[in-house]
Parts: C-alpha cells; structure tokens; sequence
C-alpha cells in the first residue's frame, strides 16, 4: 500500500476506498500462494500480492494512475529478474570460469527462461553451495567441453527456504492515512523537495 | 681361478637374497599399510565415518573423489581463461599446472588430516561438538576457492608471467570483479525491495550510491553478503536518507542496525575489504 502511494499519489477518499478492497480481496489473495507454499515449499508472495492491488487500483484511480502504478511494477519486477540472474551467473562463473560473453548470453538465457521460485533471495545471500534447476540445455550450449563436464557434475536442487519471518517482521506494517507526512515522491528526490518544499500531497483531490 | 668364480657366485647369490630381502621387506611394508588402511576403510564402512565424512565436507559433489575431478577441471579451465587474456607459452601452461596441481594435493591432504582427526574422536558427542570444527575451515578454503588469494597457484602466476601478461590479466580479472561486485550491489538492493519497495528512480540512484562506496569483500563466500550489507550500513546518513521517504527511512534503519555488529567478525576473518583492494 505505501508502494501504492508512492506511486500513485491517491486522495484520503480512494486510498480508503482502496484500502478497504485490500483488506477483503487480502485473505483470499493469500490463500492460493500459502497452498501452494504447503505443497511445495515456494513461498513467493510478492506477485500475488501485487496483482490483486493493481485490480483495486484500475477500478478505483484514473487510468493514468493505474499506469504509473503497472508500469512501476514491472521496471521492479525486471530489476528483480535482472538482480537474481546476475547473482546465478555470478554463482555459475564461480565453478565454471565464465569468459565475459558466457557471463552476458547466460544473464539473457536465465531472464528469458525465468522461473518464480528463483526470487528466493535467500538462496543467494547467505551463499548456498546448491544450483537451483536451471535451463540446462541453453546453458551447454553456450559452455566449453570442460565447463559442460564439470557443469553436469554439479547438484542442482529444488531448495526452498520457505518463509523469510526475519522479513515479514521488519515490514513497513499497516499502511494508515497521515495527514501530517504523506509519502511523496518529492521525499524521495531532494531537487523536487527544495522547489516544493515539504507540502504534502495527501489531501489533493 | 674356480675358487675366484665360486666367490663370486657366492657374493651374487648374497646380493640377490638381499635385494629378494629388502624387495619382500618393502612390500610387505606396502601390504601391511594397504592393509591397515583396508581395515580402517572398513572400519569407518562399518561406522559409516567415510562417507558420511565426505558427504559433510564435499556438499556440492559428495564424495571426494568428485571433488578432485571437478577441482582438476576447474584448474584447466582458470589455465584456459589465463591463456585467453595472455596467450601463454607451452611452459608457461605447464608450470601454472604444477602450481595448481600442489594446491589440490595441499588441500586433499588437509582433508585427510581432518578425516583422521574426525575418526580418531570415538566419543559421539564430542564428535558431534568437532566434526563442524575440523570441516568449516576446509569448506571455507573450497569456498573461497582453491586457485585464489595466497594458493601457490596464484602467488606462482605473478612469478610465471611477464609484467605485459600480468596487466592484460589483470584487466580480465577487474573485469570479472566488477561483474561480481555490480551482481552483489544489486542483491542488497532487491533484498531490502523485499521489505520496502523503491520507485525506479529510487532504485536506480540506491545502486548508484552504493557503487560509488562499496567494495567486494576480500574473499567470496557466505560472508560476502554481509560485508556488503555492512558497508551499506555504514554509508553515511546525509548521502543515504535523500534517497528514501520516512516510512522506507524507518526500514533502512532497522536494516542498518542489524548488521553494524558484523565488523568485528569480518575483519578478523579477513573477509572486510581493505582500503586498497578496490583502488
């Protein structure tokens, strides 16, 4: 929700409009991803999240704003794509000695053959000595005979971390109207900040 | 001149029953060893020390035997990327093979070491309490890799190449740091997405702070995300909080604080980034 602000900039009246379709459409969102979590451990809840706020979103702002929203989703959604498949190659380059070609055409191959459950950071941070399944046979094809050989002998596995609880711990909490300091834009770009000053834009309508 | 011959003769015979002697006594030595290492490969079956042993150190290839291959394949291809940058001579190759060949033996008999300390602990809860102390070191060493830092693979190099090759390896080797260190920035940046997401333009001026100020750490591995995280933290406030509002500054906060009490362990374990490791 305060994502949603930062973006879009709503007025109190569809931001509680929006809040009160998040707090119904919020339960039933969640459900399907934690089933999916019992039966298999991926616990992506990101998009689920994001998909059913951007619904809200398209009924209750402008079209413009709806825009600003999507079109913020998604350059976060590529950023994501691009970190993970930068951290994967950076992780294959370390048992297979990539030259910089391989490094840039396996990047291209892992976002091309994306798979959600690689958004797991935590397979990445703390330096997991296990692959995830990957695209194996886009990758032989741009590796040497003796990467191929020791790119076969390495374990790759479905590895779930499950959910991160030192994360849902540490979130920005409930999303609630302050009159006083609403999330701008300008906060976030002192240039703008200094011309507009800290007026908040809360209450524009 | 008989009796010369018959002295002869006799020495001959004595010189033959005494290399028969000391060939027999070498091999029953040889026999004896393989035998005492049968019965304590056995043993160790019987206790399921061997690959249990293995399966604890080796994670990624499980045994040790799949752990030399790949660790030989790996030297060939670190050899090959060397050779892309520098065009080595045939002796040149031949040397950064011993070098790198040393460190592997150097490592298999670390291993081995570890092995027999780790069998040689009878009491299962003291096992249990050691077995992470005997293997962590090696594992680190793997993980750091074997060819990097102070390998004799690595110091021989410098030896081995001309100062032309040197410069021209280097700049394969910064860029390849570089690709590293720009994959790290942008994980600490999509992990911190996780709690509080940023605008692009946000995200976008993020990154670029934290590659104008953060170095990689000096060895890769678990740590590396931490020092890397630490280093965010440490970032000073007046360049850091223009770029978040106050909800996301709260955040950046919490995150901030929770690595700061790293630095100690970093450093002592030489894995925060020294002042000229970047320059």
């Amino acid at each position: 929700m305060h994502f949603m602000r930062l973006v879009c900039q709503p007025t109190k009246e569809q931001f509680e409009r929006i809040a009160a379709e998040a707090e119904t459409t919020h339960k039933a969102t969640m459900r399907a991803p934690a089933m999916r979590f019992m039966a298999t451990g991926v616990s992506v809840l990101r998009k689920p999240i994001t998909d059913a706020l951007l619904k809200s979103v398209r009924k209750v702002l402008s079209p413009e704003q709806a825009e600003r929203y999507h079109k913020e989703l998604e350059l976060r959604n590529q950023a994501l794509k691009r970190s993970v498949a930068l951290n994967l190659v950076a992780k294959v380059d370390k048992f297979l000695i990539l030259s910089p070609q391989q490094r840039r055409k396996l990047s291209k191959i892992l976002q091309d053959h994306w798979q959600e459950s690689w958004s797991e950071l935590q397979m990445l941070m703390y330096g997991s000595q296990y692959f995830p399944q990957m695209p194996d046979a886009e990758i032989s094809r741009i590796l040497t005979d003796v990467q191929k050989e020791v790119w076969r002998g390495l374990t790759k596995a479905i590895v779930h971390f499950g959910f991160d609880l030192n994360r849902l711990n540490t979130d920005l909490g409930d999303e609630v109207w302050d009159e006083g300091r609403p999330p701008s834009p300008a906060d976030a770009d002192p240039a703008t900040a200094k011309k507009k000053g800290r007026a908040g834009s809360g209450e524009r309508k | 001149m008989k009796i010369a011959n018959q002295r002869i003769g006799r020495q001959l015979f004595l010189l033959l029953f005494l290399l028969l002697l000391a060939a027999f006594a070498l091999c029953s030595q040889t026999q004896g060893r393989q035998e005492k290492k049968k019965k304590k490969a056995a043993q160790a079956a019987v206790l399921g020390i061997g690959p249990q042993f293995d399966q604890w150190l080796f994670t990624q290839d499980r045994a040790a035997s799949a752990a030399r291959r790949r660790l030989e394949s790996t030297l060939k291809l670190q050899i090959a990327e060397i050779d892309r940058a520098c065009q080595l001579t045939d002796a040149q190759k031949k040397n950064l093979q011993l070098a790198g060949t040393g460190d592997i033996v150097r490592f298999f008999d670390r291993c081995e070491d570890a092995r027999e300390k780790f069998e040689a602990i009878k009491d299962q809860q003291q096992r249990a309490q050691q077995t992470w102390q005997l293997i962590e070191p090696l594992q680190r060493t793997l993980e750091n890799g074997l060819f990097a830092g102070d390998s004799l693979f690595y110091k021989s190099l410098h030896r081995i190449v001309t100062g032309d090759q040197w410069t021209r390896y280097q700049a394969v080797a910064n860029e390849e740091r570089e690709f590293r260190r720009r994959a790290m920035i942008e994980l600490v940046v999509a992990s911190l997405e996780e709690e509080m997401p940023l605008s692009d333009k946000q995200r976008q001026r993020l990154i670029t702070l934290l590659l104008s100020r953060v170095k990689l750490p000096r060895k890769p591995g678990s740590y590396a995300y931490y020092a890397i995280m630490l280093q965010f933290a440490k970032t000073p406030e007046e360049e850091l909080k223009p770029l978040f509002d106050s909800m996301q500054w709260k955040v950046v906060v919490r995150n901030r604080s929770q690595f700061k009490g790293l630095e100690q362990f970093l450093k002592q374990n030489n894995i925060w980034p020294e002042k000229e490791d970047a320059e």
